[in-house]
């Protein structure tokens, strides 16, 4: 009698469907939007003033240029990013002022998120904001961390 | 079975036996599911899951100061990233930094002898210069033109810093000197 009750005792389960709908779901949201993020805004520090005025960047019709870091040599910079793909080395102020004026010709209101690094020295970051001037851009951003208070 | 004295045992139709011997022993519990065993793939999804959703952040710290810097900035050397320069303005307000090594900068307001502290005090002493409704004995008006002027040397972090400080005293005609 004892034995036959152990046998028929009820299996418990949870029916998990849904909440694996929900994470795969969730999972798929996660990988395509961080990767979606990474492209065009590589990690790094940027600047953080006293009583920050900047603002949430509105996405229209812009592109981003990113001056990265050297980590071995504070204040240098690495290499210049243009948009989500094109890297350049850090002196190559003469061919960024082509590609923006490429971007300027394509769409004429497009403004430019110059965004780099804190610890930068500023006559790393100044051939870059001639470039984007002598490209005609005329609608040109600072990104910085936004006053958390 | 034997203990229930009352019970007939009835024999069944002998079609019957035939068609359903298995059910009437072994009742529908026994009946296999075919199920399959998902519990690692779970474990490696969740694993997946916390890392994204730790890992993603959304840049929703950062923003933009927007430097739609308009005609006539600053003005002979001292213009870098001015657009339209129909003339040069009359009288431009240069700001001076200066790196004194790590994260040390000193900031000097051009002409007036002014060296605030820290761009808080540089903030003060620009609203309180600024000529406007609630401040009519001021010096500059809002669109007076101003140059930041960096040190080769100082960090980035700092010409930004200023840069705000300027934009947050409502002046609208800021400009970036290059690198002397």
């Amino acid at each position: 009698m004892a034995r036959r009750k152990k046998v028929e005792l009820p299996k418990t389960e949870l029916n998990i469907t849904s909440m694996m709908d929900l994470v795969l779901n969730l999972l798929t949201f996660f990988v395509l939007c961080s990767n979606l993020a990474m492209a065009e805004l590589p990690p790094m520090e940027p600047p953080q003033p006293t009583k920050s005025k900047a603002r949430p960047t509105e996405a229209v019709n812009k592109f981003t240029i990113n001056i990265l870091p050297n980590k071995s040599s504070p204040g240098d910079a690495l290499s210049i990013k243009f948009g989500s793909s094109i890297e350049l080395p850090r002196d190559a102020a003469g061919e960024l002022t082509a590609l923006i004026a490429a971007e300027k010709a394509k769409s004429p209101d497009v403004g430019v998120d110059l965004r780099a690094d804190r610890s930068l020295r500023y006559d790393q970051v100044a051939p870059v904001m001639a470039a984007i001037k002598a490209s005609g851009v005329t609608r040109i951003n600072v990104v910085a961390q936004i006053d958390q208070n | 079975m034997s203990t229930n004295p009352a019970q007939t045992f009835e024999l069944p139709d002998p079609s019957t036996i035939v068609e359903e011997p298995v059910r009437r022993r072994r009742h529908a519990v026994t009946i296999r599911v075919a199920a399959l065993n998902i519990t690692s793939m779970m474990d490696l999804v969740l694993n997946l899951l916390l890392f994204f959703v730790l890992t993603a952040n959304f840049s929703i710290s950062e923003g933009s100061l927007p430097a739609d810097l308009p005609a006539g900035t600053g003005g002979g050397a001292g213009a870098a990233l001015t657009v339209n320069q129909p003339k040069p303005p009359e009288n431009p307000l240069v700001i001076s930094l200066r790196s004194f090594g790590g994260n040390n900068v000193a900031i000097t307001v051009e002409g007036t002898g002014t060296t605030p502290r820290d761009f808080e005090e540089l903030f003060e002493k620009l609203k309180g210069w600024q000529n406007n409704d609630q401040n009519v004995s001021g010096i500059y008006k809002a669109d007076n033109p101003i140059v930041i002027r960096p040190d080769r040397d100082v960090l980035w972090n700092h010409v930004v810093d200023c840069f705000n400080s300027v934009v947050r005293a409502r002046y609208t005609n800021v400009g970036f000197a290059p690198s002397n």
